[in-house]
């Protein structure tokens, strides 16, 4: 037993030796995940750039109302609650649609009726949003600027009308409660939060992008089998007192410690030189060992069942860029289908373990069902690749 | 040899190359199957979004208050409301995109509300999340109305002798009898093929991502037959370099052309995309193919391994896709990134389809776009010839 794993272990360190020569590894197992990681990192290190110009118009002539809404709108009493970078200009109701149209605004809210006859009257509040067909996101937050301006006067409208209809005053003592009313302001703010404020996209992309291409790199491990005994060594190398198992043991221990060490550079690389906090370390470390061993499974296996080099570096690919997409490493924050499936995929299970160590939310304990869940998929896929495999090695 | 039997020559190694390539099987995934995938989850993610946003709400306060609340915010357009127990598992799934946002309602909401006092929402959102803009403003809105109610109901307690019980039936009284505000919105100009069909977007991005890709990835094939000698003996024959560089550039154009071709077609029969004017999409798409080649050839030049090829081409294919905006929208960057994006043939591109196919652009509205690509196209072609040929002849 001794020896097996003896002859495992010179089998394992020459492979390693032979693939760090190859620059290709470097590229693939570091550069690259760094390199694209820093893209996306510099892209959207504060979030997106959102910019939107509102403009506001009184449309109701000289109600007192509408101006202190559009005074009190301008003077960035609102702005800054949207979450992105919004700004209020005050302009002239006739000048709305052209303002629009040459882009001077992005979106434009016009108080159309006298906000007066609303609060003291029965119309109702007329609010016109006016948004650019280019610039649906603009649209939207005007229209929801108005919204609150409706939520707004009809407040005021609410509270004074109730009073009077339960204390039925004077004609001037009801003037009184409108005015009084006007101060009464929604009693509940939206105050926005970033859910992670510990959290950089680099320590997404740059592991998303490193477990792409360890299929890559394990794949090209994998098929050395299959290479080798083409070209004879593997003969050879049978031919001295080495056991079927420890070639197959060295050549497994080969690609796991290949991928663990391109994981882990990646994150020293991200976190020495870029300040990237990718959360306890003993959890970060415990997942990327965890996917190593899952993808090296799934390469053991995809090698095992393909019948010749081409076919298994034709599945590899495909199986790479197919979890690629399914495992949401390409776009981050994607709704819908992609955040369903991406549970189901080991490269998603890891991210999104990585994802909750990364804001500061996890720690070793937290990770470990999905450790064990990418565990047994690389023991049972990693099994079935190697019995196969070993078919190969003995014919 | 004369012109006729060099155009044949440069016909068969076209036609060789291309049959090489199609028959390798990665080749079939990355050319088609790959982008139409990425086509349909992009698209149907991108129109799912902005109908409908998942809200999951905390209520910490648990009285009528907060959850007639929580019933106004279900019943608010754009929002449709999960409730949550746990903060913790609230802040994971929107971590995860399980949720666009979560609205937090502390304990204590209606106690502070019914004493007058105003109350912050927590309203947890992914700042990295290009929607949260658009889910915070809906949100606002929502939480405004039900929030002039109940400020309502307390102005009317301080004014009259009713309990704040009572004040709020009668607000709620009143409420049914005030008009809803009518805020009517329209828009100016005409509306873009992308926000009204969500595929249009992602056929675009990914038609440019895949045939730059695809030039980079056929450069392994190059250097494979540069490797084997297959390229040194066909020049010991009388064809000459010049031919058979055209010939080898030929087939990756044609491969490039056959790809965008197909994924015009699918974008126009299967996902109902417009593709605008027929000249100005034939130059796009004919100028962008001699780009993907060129870059192919240059690739296939420098590696010196096949697997080198692909080591550096997969990494390129991605890295100069994110930059040059055919991953994400190079609107939602800063202005730097803008500026660094256009290094990128593919940032040219996109703006050259966005005009296209959103502003119903002409030829002569993409001229500037067509002529930098034309650039890109000609500086690759060139020095990925000249490189080849040192390689081949030295």
């Amino acid at each position: 037993m001794r020896g097996t794993w003896r002859a495992a272990w010179l089998i394992a360190v020459n492979d390693l030796r032979r693939r760090v020569r190859d620059r290709s590894l470097l590229i693939q197992g570091v550069l690259a995940p760094v390199a694209l990681g820093l893209i996306v990192g510099v892209s959207f290190g504060g979030g997106p750039s959102f910019t939107a110009t509102i403009g506001v118009a009184n449309g109701a002539g000289e109600s007192p109302i509408a101006t202190a809404v559009v005074d009190s709108l301008v003077s960035g009493d609102a702005s800054g609650d949207d979450g992105g970078d919004l700004s209020f200009v005050a302009i002239d109701a006739g000048d709305v649609q052209q303002a629009v149209a040459d882009g001077n605004v992005d979106a434009a809210v016009v108080i159309a009726g006298s906000p007066e006859n609303a609060v003291y009257g029965t119309q109702p509040v007329r609010i016109d949003v006016v948004g650019s067909a280019g610039s649906t996101l603009s649209a939207s937050i005007a229209e929801s600027v108005a919204d609150s301006i409706a939520a707004s006067l009809r407040t005021t409208k609410l509270a004074a009308a109730t009073v009077v209809n339960l204390t039925q005053p004077s004609r001037s003592d009801a003037q009184q409660v409108f005015v009084e009313a006007q101060g009464v302001i929604p009693a509940l703010v939206v105050d926005p939060q970033d859910v992670q404020s510990n959290f950089s996209v680099i320590s997404y992309f740059a592991p998303a992008m490193a477990m792409l291409f360890l299929f890559f790199t394990i794949g090209t491990g994998a098929r050395s089998v299959i290479s080798e005994r083409r070209e004879g060594t593997l003969s050879r190398i049978r031919a001295a007192p080495v056991a079927d198992s420890a070639v197959l043991l060295g050549k497994t221990l080969g690609v796991v410690i290949l991928g663990s060490i391109s994981l882990a550079t990646v994150w020293a690389v991200t976190a020495l030189a870029f300040g990237v906090d990718w959360g306890d370390p003993l959890g970060v470390a415990a997942v990327l060992f965890s996917v190593v061993i899952a993808i090296a499974g799934i390469a053991l296996f995809v090698t095992g069942v393909a019948r010749t080099e081409n076919q298994a570096d034709a599945m590899t690919t495909i199986v790479a860029l197919g979890l690629a997409v399914l495992g949401g490493s390409f776009f981050f924050g994607a709704s819908g289908v992609v955040s369903r499936l991406k549970p189901f995929t080991p490269n998603g299970q890891a991210l999104n373990a990585l994802t909750e160590l990364s804001a500061g939310e996890g720690a070793l304990l937290d990770v470990l069902p999905t450790v064990a869940v990418l565990l047994t998929v690389g023991a049972l896929t990693g099994a079935v690749g190697v019995a196969t495999l070993r078919k190969k090695v003995a014919v | 040899m004369n012109l006729r039997h060099r155009r044949l020559a440069v016909a068969q190694i076209s036609r060789t190359e291309l049959k090489r390539y199609l028959q390798d099987r990665i080749a079939l995934f990355t050319t088609f199957l790959m982008p139409v995938l990425l086509i349909i989850l992009i698209g149907s993610a991108a129109g799912s979004a902005p109908d409908e946003f998942v809200v999951g709400v905390l209520d910490a306060d648990g009285s009528a208050t907060s959850e007639q609340l929580v019933a106004s915010l279900d019943d608010a357009r754009a929002i449709s409301v999960v409730t949550y127990d746990d903060e913790q598992e609230l802040r994971r799934d929107i971590r995860l995109s399980l949720l666009s946002a979560g609205l937090v309602f502390p304990p204590g909401l209606s106690t502070s509300v019914d004493a007058g006092d105003e109350v912050a929402l927590g309203l947890l959102t992914t700042q990295a999340d290009q929607s949260a803009p658009s889910v915070i403003a809906a949100v606002n809105g929502a939480v405004a109305d039900e929030g002039g109610r109940l400020a309502a109901a307390v102005f009317v307690e301080q004014q009259t002798s009713s309990s704040l019980a009572e004040a709020q039936a009668a607000v709620d009284a009143v409420d049914g009898s005030v008009p809803p505000a009518q805020v009517e919105v329209s828009t100016t100009g005409t509306a873009r093929q992308e926000d009204e069909n969500a595929f249009t977007g992602a056929a675009t991005s990914q038609l440019t991502l895949f045939v730059f890709a695809n030039g980079l990835f056929a450069a392994a094939s190059l250097v494979e037959s540069r490797r084997l000698g297959v390229s040194r003996r066909a020049l010991s024959t009388p064809i000459g370099s010049g031919t058979l560089l055209t010939g080898l550039a030929g087939g990756r154009f044609s491969l490039a052309v056959l790809q965008a071709g197909l994924l015009l077609v699918i974008g126009a029969l299967w996902f109902g995309v417009a593709w605008g004017s027929p000249t100005a999409t034939t130059a796009l798409v004919v100028v962008y193919c001699l780009v993907a080649t060129g870059a192919g050839m240059l690739l296939g030049a420098v590696a010196r391994t096949a697997d080198q090829a692909i080591a550096i081409g997969v990494p390129l294919a991605i890295g100069t896709a994110m930059l040059g905006g055919t991953m994400w929208p190079l609107d939602v960057v800063g202005p730097v990134m803008r500026v660094i994006g256009h290094v990128m043939p593919q940032a040219w591109a996109m703006d050259a389809w966005s005009a296209i196919v959103n502003d119903g652009a002409g030829l002569s509205d993409v001229a500037l776009e067509i002529a930098v690509l034309a650039g890109y196209a000609l500086a690759f072609l060139v020095a990925g010839s000249w490189a080849l040929q040192r390689k081949l002849t030295h």
